[in-house]
């Protein structure tokens, strides 16, 4: 565990999550593409049930 | 708290049980792969019994136990008392344990062959259902003692907002009260009078529509306690915050609320409901994953703060600086990332439309195999790692095997469920014991099914390092280190609460309408319609 003084240990608690939203907008990234991939290159792809 | 007060006993009773039973059910599930891919004779009595007794014991037998234990636990140490009205839990803990038996009866006699669904008109042995009611009113002794222990708790402590991990096992309980409503009507008043010839026919529709009841929340039922170990022990384990008690409370209502009138997608294909109540249900089914993104985001942050402390920088440096040899840590991170694949083929099979292009394939136990055994159950293993050193005293065996074990889970069950999503949407169907298809059709699945066959026994394999290192951990002499169980502290935490993120009333009522829209038409339309399949609502 790093040595922090408290106003380095108060910013980190107060401070806003970026590497969250940084994970979070990248997993939607990645969710977005695989859904329109699977629905337009399989689903749609595929036509009706004959 | 006395010797005699403590929840030790009740909770290794519970936990046990679920872990003989999970290497049991794990053992199947190597002999199911081995099977479906060939690898043994094909013996079409042995794979079906084998898949019932394998989901039963997964999907009730581990969970309820563990879930019931883990609950006992939670609620003595963070209320500071014992386990209220110990003789009804051990109650409930017998009454469980002589259902299971009935059903294993039931398949060990070839007389359990209905998967481990509720779906007539497969019908089992008639104690195979009485087992099974059995299970469910042990289970709700919990369910009492889980509700009963808060409510004295907040008259004690007036104003006071409740422990977190209270508040969550309440909402859990809660949704288990909720949920079983649905198989336990359809149990009662249908399957058992049937397996016993007291009735000649049931109504297979009203059957399903019961069992779509039961059928998703009780997945939420079996997430909530791994839920519970990201919000409050992963933060604590890696020396960080719970970025908000508050959102995590939130979390935990939307999940009673929205997991609970959503069970028609799993009927999108079946002709007795109209399409839009299953539209209802569909949309339904979407919102579930609005708590689960708070839940993502809450978690993430939680070991941002703790990689962050530990002298993490950047914009991805605090991932590197997280306990990776920590067990809870470690999978929590694996769970999380099964969860957004699982949670990836959630949507598809929650789509109105693209459902019909995976339903009944492969692709739905990839889906769920990576939502329970990938997201759920690791995180039960977590917890028992994580449990065992306070409850036994003595320092956990193995750190290094746990946190091999957790690879070989985290490895097994990609290996496993990938293909599946593949061969899935190469239309295998699942559930079948043999592929008595045209050998051109079939070829393509074959690669993926030893695939399937070596993530299933890495799955094995883990299975008996955990109940090893646990076993051990019995036998070890140095005591623990550690004290007690510890929950992790909010970044702020609440001093006041505003009274429906301190209690259920409020939810009870909504879920009551809620409930009354999804499910009133769809279920009176059994008694009130003369002549199937007229459409209320629908084209």
């Amino acid at each position: 565990m790093n040595d922090l003084s408290p106003e380095q240990e108060k910013a980190i608690l107060e401070g806003p999550p970026r590497g969250t939203f940084a994970v979070l907008i990248l997993y939607a990234l990645i969710f977005a593409v695989a859904w329109l991939a699977l629905y337009f290159g399989r689903f749609l792809a595929h036509g009706p049930v004959s | 708290m006395s010797e005699s007060d403590k929840p030790d006993t009740l909770t290794l009773s519970h936990m046990w049980v679920a872990l003989a039973t999970f290497l049991l059910a794990s053992i199947l599930g190597a002999y199911q792969v081995l099977e479906r891919a060939e690898l043994v004779p094909v013996w079409a009595e042995g794979y079906y019994t084998s898949v019932t007794a394998h989901g039963v014991i997964m999907a009730y037998v581990l969970t309820t136990f563990f879930i019931a234990g883990f609950g006992y636990y939670c609620a003595s140490v963070s209320l500071e008392r014992p386990v209220w009205n110990r003789p009804l839990a051990w109650g409930g803990f017998w009454t469980m344990l002589v259902g299971v038996l009935m059903v294993v009866y039931a398949l060990v006699t070839g007389q359990g062959m209905v998967l481990y669904t509720f779906y007539p008109p497969l019908t089992a042995h008639w104690t195979f259902y009485v087992g099974a009611a059995l299970l469910v009113v042990g289970s709700i002794a919990w369910v009492v003692i889980m509700l009963v222990m808060p409510i004295q708790w907040k008259r004690e402590n007036r104003g006071q907002p409740l422990p977190l991990i209270m508040f969550s096992t309440a909402a859990n309980a809660t949704l288990w009260l909720w949920t079983l409503i649905g198989v336990a009507v359809e149990v009662v008043f249908m399957l058992i009078p049937l397996s016993l010839g007291l009735v000649d026919t049931v109504d297979v529709g009203l059957a399903r529509t019961l069992f779509a009841w039961t059928l998703h929340p009780i997945v939420y039922f079996w997430l909530i306690p791994a839920y519970q170990a990201m919000y409050m022990f992963v933060p604590r384990v890696a020396g960080g915050r719970l970025f908000s008690d508050e959102m995590a409370r939130v979390a935990f209502i939307m999940l009673l609320i929205f997991s609970l009138p959503i069970g028609f997608h799993h009927l999108y294909v079946d002709p007795f409901q109209a399409a839009g109540w299953k539209l209802f249900h569909g949309f339904g089914t979407f919102m579930v994953a609005i708590p689960t993104l708070i839940t993502g985001f809450t978690v993430i942050a939680g070991m941002e703060i703790a990689g962050r402390l530990r002298g993490g920088k950047g914009l991805f440096g605090w991932v590197r600086a997280l306990p990776w040899h920590e067990p809870m840590v470690l999978a929590a991170a694996f769970a999380l990332l099964m969860l957004t694949i699982g949670g990836f083929g959630g949507v598809v099979n929650a789509s109105y439309g693209m459902n019909t292009m995976v339903h009944n394939t492969m692709w739905v136990p990839a889906h769920f195999h990576l939502i329970f055994a990938g997201t759920t159950i690791i995180m039960y293993f977590a917890i028992a790692y994580h449990l065992w050193p306070k409850i036994t005293g003595r320092e956990l065996f193995s750190r290094r095997l746990a946190n091999t074990q957790l690879w070989l889970w985290f490895i097994g069950t990609l290996v496993l469920t990938l293909p599946w999503h593949y061969v899935g949407l190469l239309g295998m169907p699942r559930r079948t014991a043999v592929m008595l298809y045209d050998a051109e059709f079939v070829a393509p699945w074959q690669p993926s099914m030893l695939l399937m066959a070596f993530g299933g026994i890495l799955m094995t394999l883990s299975a008996v390092l955990l109940v090893y290192n646990l076993v051990m951990t019995h036998r070890v002499r140095t005591a623990v280190a550690e004290g007690a169980l510890e929950f992790a502290e909010a970044v702020h935490p609440p001093l006041k609460l505003p009274k429906p993120l301190n209690g259920f009333a409020l939810w009870n009522w909504i879920l009551l309408v809620y409930m009354a829209a999804g499910f009133g038409y769809p279920l009176a339309q059994f008694f009130v319609m003369d002549v199937q399949p007229a459409m209320a609502w629908g084209w």
